[in-house]
């Protein structure tokens, strides 16, 4: 069973998929106006910048331009 | 040193005649006055000072130089041009090359022969950043006990490969992006367990063959497929096969080329179910 669903966002869409309890980040990445995104978490933040998504990924550990 | 070993069966009746050749050289070609830290007459043979060497090698114009250790730097005869390189080594003994984005990445053109090419753990870098770079090679070298395949490929000119030895191989980070395939070949992805940028920005990639990921405890695939241009049957097939495999909480990103059809959905569905987080086009 699908938790959440984005699909085609007028613009780019960046977002963080958080377990249950909003402690570990599960999935991160972004949806483009030509995609759809499927996932099996509710707790999902979007970001229409860059930059407030890739804020938060570093603040939590992650570098996703590595 | 290692050299072409050729191995013949003759009947002098004629009756019957096998004959074979291995061909245990790595051979490549360069274009010296290409871009490069070298001079415009030269190549330097990249190393990396993590590995240890020994080898020999040759050009199509006559230079010679004998028991190698590390980078060399050739200076051909006949001056700038087209040249064929032929390094002779025994396997393990010239494990990498390592361009790393630097260097002569500029000159090298052509990889006709892996021969004894190999034998270590890491490709990691290796011919990062060799924009001119094809793969023209039939041989599948010794890459059987790789298991670093990060970045190996990354911004290359390789539209395709020999079906090497991949089965030991963990990391495939990035290892196939920026490069030019239109048809990705059936390497053995059994110990992989990262996929991340594997194949993005190969915008001519549109067939991807079926059962790649069957058997395959990989779950990142976070921008493996961006900005490609798979078929609807290649992305059906690539969602099926992960779906096959059975893992659980991993993430895919597909953007550019087909919507999966109501296979490719189902796929979807299933994974999604299992704790995965899908990007598809539409």
């Amino acid at each position: 069973m699908k938790s959440s669903e984005l699909c085609n966002p007028s613009r780019e869409t960046w977002f963080i998929c958080w377990d249950n309890e909003r402690v570990n980040i599960m999935a991160y990445s972004s949806v483009l106006p030509t995609g759809c995104l499927d996932t099996f978490w509710n707790e999902v933040d979007y970001y229409t910048t860059e930059s407030e998504w890739l804020k938060v990924l570093l603040e939590n550990g992650i570098n996703p331009l590595q | 040193m290692a050299m072409g070993i050729s191995m013949g069966i003759g009947i002098p009746s004629g009756v019957l005649e096998i004959y074979s050749s291995v061909n245990n050289d790595i051979v490549f070609t360069v274009q010296s006055d290409n871009v490069g830290t070298s001079n415009d007459n030269q190549f330097t043979i990249p190393t990396n000072s993590a590995s240890t060497y020994l080898y020999d090698v040759s050009t199509s114009d006559g230079y010679t130089a004998t028991g190698l250790t590390g980078d060399h730097t050739i200076t051909f005869p006949s001056g700038d041009g087209t040249h064929t390189v032929t390094i002779s080594a025994e396997v393990g003994d010239f494990r990498l090359f390592y361009f790393n984005n630097g260097g002569d990445r500029l000159k090298i053109l052509d990889i006709s022969n892996f021969g004894n090419y190999g034998g270590g753990n890491s490709q990691q870098f290796v011919f990062r950043g060799c924009n001119n770079l094809t793969i023209s090679a039939t041989d599948i070298g010794h890459f059987e006990t790789v298991t670093n395949f990060r970045l190996t490929f990354q911004n290359t000119s390789v539209s395709t490969l020999p079906l090497i030895d991949t089965s030991s191989v963990t990391s495939f980070e990035a290892a196939f992006s920026s490069c030019n395939f239109t048809t990705f070949p059936s390497l053995d992805l059994s110990s992989s367990a990262t996929f991340y940028k594997t194949w993005q920005l190969n915008s001519n990639l549109v067939n991807f063959p079926a059962n790649m990921f069957d058997n395959s405890p990989a779950t990142i695939y976070a921008r493996a497929f961006r900005n490609t241009n798979l078929s609807q049957t290649s992305i059906d097939n690539i969602l099926v096969s992960i779906d096959t495999a059975g893992q659980s909480n991993g993430t895919f990103d597909q953007s550019g080329g087909s919507t999966p059809s109501a296979t490719g959905l189902a796929a979807i569905d299933s994974l999604v179910a299992k704790g995965w987080t899908i990007t598809y086009t539409t």
